[in-house]
């Protein structure tokens, strides 16, 4: 609850933090919420400055809880060669073609993404930056992940493996793939 | 509560267009709500996007103006989390029957206790004059050039069908009627809604060649009927039925669930 009275209540005032202290409907403190840009009372705002300081501080909310937010998992990442990096269906597919190759002694890894924004490029240079590996990066899109990729591992370590037909990437895909940069 | 008291006085002057219905609507609801004895910190107003949507920053409860199309919704997030405010929202034709629609007609069959009034201009007035669901057919607006060729929705019909518990119509040009209808539908348990048919003289008139605003409320007695006239818009109570309301049910569900009894 908040600690000065109704009448000098700012819902939107955060301080020094990211997040305002909103007081639950019903509890005595009535203000205005609004989806337009607002001020500190809450009320919309066509100030430039008050628009701008209120959208820098919604998108510091996500980037500065990068670590609370980025949610991924790890295979094998640490002498490995290769490392499949996936988001969503082809993980799957990913996880079979990375576990089967490590059976047969070859160093691959895999990077599950379980969230794009933010994007961990932080992560994906400390990998690269131990493992020199290259990445195969399988995507049901144009080549955008393996785009936001290269921001963080040089692009020449980088392979895409495309589909847009409909169809899901299947592991037998993958294998190629691998084979591919083994060779 | 008294009339000032409900209003945020310090926001005024408000953004209706001179001649606008909103305001009268507002006032309806206003004096309607201030028989009711409510303490102002356990009443909510919420709204959507438009011209009429603009009403709660007026008013002094705990408001909160949504994205378009979506009161509705946070009404029922707002109602379920704490049942004891008494939950109003203040809604366009546009707002509630295009984007807003299927909350409208989902809220009504589940019926909530939430009191929707959709102020009817015919018109999305804010974004100057793009015709709505609610816009009669063959009627002029900024994308309907050559007339409305679609036939509007009869809100109360679809209200009614959809399982709204209370359904009444009123209009801007008798005021005092409409204060009693929005009164009824305040102290209905369960979902109901008032749909007030109020000018845009700015874009719907304009654009139909309707006159002043006085001619647009004219146009209104004499097209408009309590009593049922025949090629009138019938006003008045259609529907005002007792049905269990979604709130306290679903309470009343989860605990039977929590104890392992199944419901039913």
């Amino acid at each position: 609850m908040p600690t000065v009275s109704p009448s000098e209540y700012l819902p939107y005032a955060t301080g020094d933090g990211l997040i305002p202290k909103l007081a639950p409907f019903g509890s005595g403190y009535r203000y205005h919420m609004s989806g337009l840009s607002h001020d500190e009372t809450g009320f919309p705002t066509s100030n430039p400055a008050t628009i701008e300081k209120l959208l820098i501080r919604l998108n510091d909310k996500i980037e500065k809880n990068r670590k609370d937010i980025i949610k991924y998992k790890a295979y094998d990442l640490d002498d490995a060669q290769v490392i499949f990096l996936a988001y969503g269906s082809p993980v799957r597919s990913a996880l079979q073609v990375q576990k089967e190759a490590r059976g047969r002694g070859e160093k691959v890894g895999l990077i599950q993404l379980q969230t794009l924004w933010p994007f961990p490029h932080e992560l994906l240079a400390d990998v690269f930056a131990a493992t020199k590996a290259n990445f195969i990066i399988p995507e049901l899109s144009l080549g955008q992940l393996a785009d936001e990729v290269s921001k963080s591992v040089p692009r020449e370590k980088i392979i895409g493996v495309k589909r847009n037909d409909g169809a899901l990437i299947n592991p037998a895909q993958l294998e190629q793939a691998l084979k591919g940069v083994l060779q | 509560m008294t009339y000032k008291q409900m209003l945020r006085e310090n926001k005024m002057p408000h953004i209706w267009c001179p001649g606008c219905g909103h305001g009268m609507v507002l006032s309806a609801f206003l004096r309607a709500l201030a028989e009711k004895e409510l303490d102002p910190n356990n009443v909510a107003v919420i709204s959507g996007i438009g011209c009429s949507s603009r009403a709660s920053g007026y008013l002094d409860f705990n408001t909160l103006h949504t994205t378009h199309g979506r009161a509705i919704p946070f009404a029922t997030g707002i109602k379920m989390a704490k049942p004891e405010l008494k939950v109003i929202v203040l809604t366009g034709d546009g707002d509630s029957t295009a984007i807003g629609g299927n909350h409208l007609i989902h809220a009504a069959r589940r019926n909530i206790d939430l009191t929707v009034i959709v102020f009817n201009n015919s018109i999305y007035g804010m974004t100057s004059g793009q015709y709505s669901p609610l816009t009669p057919h063959m009627k002029l607006a900024t994308t309907a050039p050559y007339g409305n060729f679609d036939y509007p929705f009869d809100l109360v019909n679809l209200a009614k069908g959809a399982g709204a518990t209370f359904v009444a119509r009123g209009a801007t040009a008798q005021p005092r009627p409409l204060e009693k209808l929005i009164s009824q539908a305040l102290d209905h348990n369960g979902f109901s809604l008032v749909e007030v048919v109020t000018q845009c003289p700015t874009y719907f008139g304009r654009k139909n060649k309707m006159g002043s605003p006085v001619d647009m409320l004219q146009w209104q007695k004499e097209n408009t009927s309590s009593s049922g006239k025949e090629g009138k818009i019938p006003l008045g109570v259609f529907v005002q039925e007792e049905r269990p309301e979604y709130g306290a049910n679903y309470f009343q569900h989860a605990k039977k669930v929590a104890e392992g009894k199944s419901g039913e």
